[in-house]
């Protein structure tokens, strides 16, 4: 009996494992960095298994919405010269003595 | 990542300013600051205070560039220190409470069907990007700027690990804990 529950619980956690695992490469599969047999298996497995297609077009969603964020083209507000100039104002000081007598 | 435009380039400029030459901070930070910029900006979807990390970043750079390696490349050590003071910038500002306005409870349930495709693309582009930068914006510090080197930066697994400090195996679970995360938020909480 006790044996029974033991082999029961095992096959959870295995099958909770593998499921765990599954969504994982579900996961990098929709980031774009899933590469060789781990992408062939998890695209064979997308196509048999619905709840994984369905999160992974929702996680594709997410990531090309990112993609397409009009902030990776961002242009910085101010010209280089302006930048260039606060941070030879900010190492100055940096190397400026600290408590100069007064 | 922005593809390399000359390693020996960066090289003899991390040289001369661990020689303590200021006149190499111009040559590059003209060849880094968009990319530090956008890197900053993503991470903190403020322009001010993007633009303070990077002054930050360049000014730490040279401070610190006589312990620079260098055999490494210029580009991720100075995308290292860039994510590090956008996450330092973070902090503070959450801690002054000026963090983003979280979505409204309403507008959770169509937000991922509101990803998809729409007649006016750039009006659901702008809005799909609020909504998405809103579920960023809940994420915890290193798995948000693990996506944001991935999906703002284009950056590979590789070069994530190696700016942020972690194993490739905490890089992937970080991804997918994030992505996961961004998911139920977008959802309105339903896994």
């Amino acid at each position: 009996m006790i044996l029974a529950h033991l082999l029961v619980g095992a096959k959870h956690l295995l099958v909770g494992a593998q499921h765990l695992r599954r969504r994982r490469r579900v996961s990098l599969l929709a980031a774009g960095v899933l590469e060789g047999r781990e992408r062939e298996e998890t695209l064979a497995h997308l196509e048999a298994c619905p709840r994984c297609r369905a999160a992974h077009d929702e996680l594709r969603a997410i990531v090309a919405a990112m993609e397409h964020d009009p902030l990776r083209e961002a242009e910085p507000p101010v010209p280089l010269a302006f930048l260039v100039a606060r941070v030879e104002r900010e190492v100055e000081r940096s190397l400026a003595p600290a408590g100069r007598p007064r | 990542m922005e593809p390399s435009r000359g390693g020996a380039g960066d090289r003899e400029l991390m040289a001369r300013l661990a020689a303590g030459d200021r006149e190499a901070l111009a040559p590059l930070m003209e060849r880094h600051y968009r990319r530090l910029y956008r890197i900053a900006l993503s991470y903190l979807r403020q322009p001010d205070d993007a633009l303070d990390v990077v002054q930050e970043a360049f000014v730490k750079a040279f401070q610190s560039a006589s312990r620079w390696d260098g055999s490494a490349e210029a580009g991720p050590w100075l995308a290292r220190i860039t994510v590090n003071l956008a996450i330092d910038r973070w902090r503070r500002n959450r801690r002054r409470a000026q963090t983003f306005t979280p979505l409204a409870e309403n507008d959770h349930a169509a937000s991922l069907a509101d990803l998809g495709p729409s007649p006016d693309h750039r009006v659901q582009g702008r809005e799909a990007g609020e909504r998405v930068a809103a579920a960023l914006a809940g994420l915890p510090e290193r798995q948000r700027a693990v996506v944001v080197l991935r999906h703002y930066q284009d950056m590979s697994l590789e070069e994530i690990a190696g700016a942020l400090e972690m194993s490739l195996g905490t890089v992937k679970s970080s991804l997918h804990r994030a992505l996961g995360r961004m998911r139920v938020a977008l959802a309105g909480g339903r896994p």
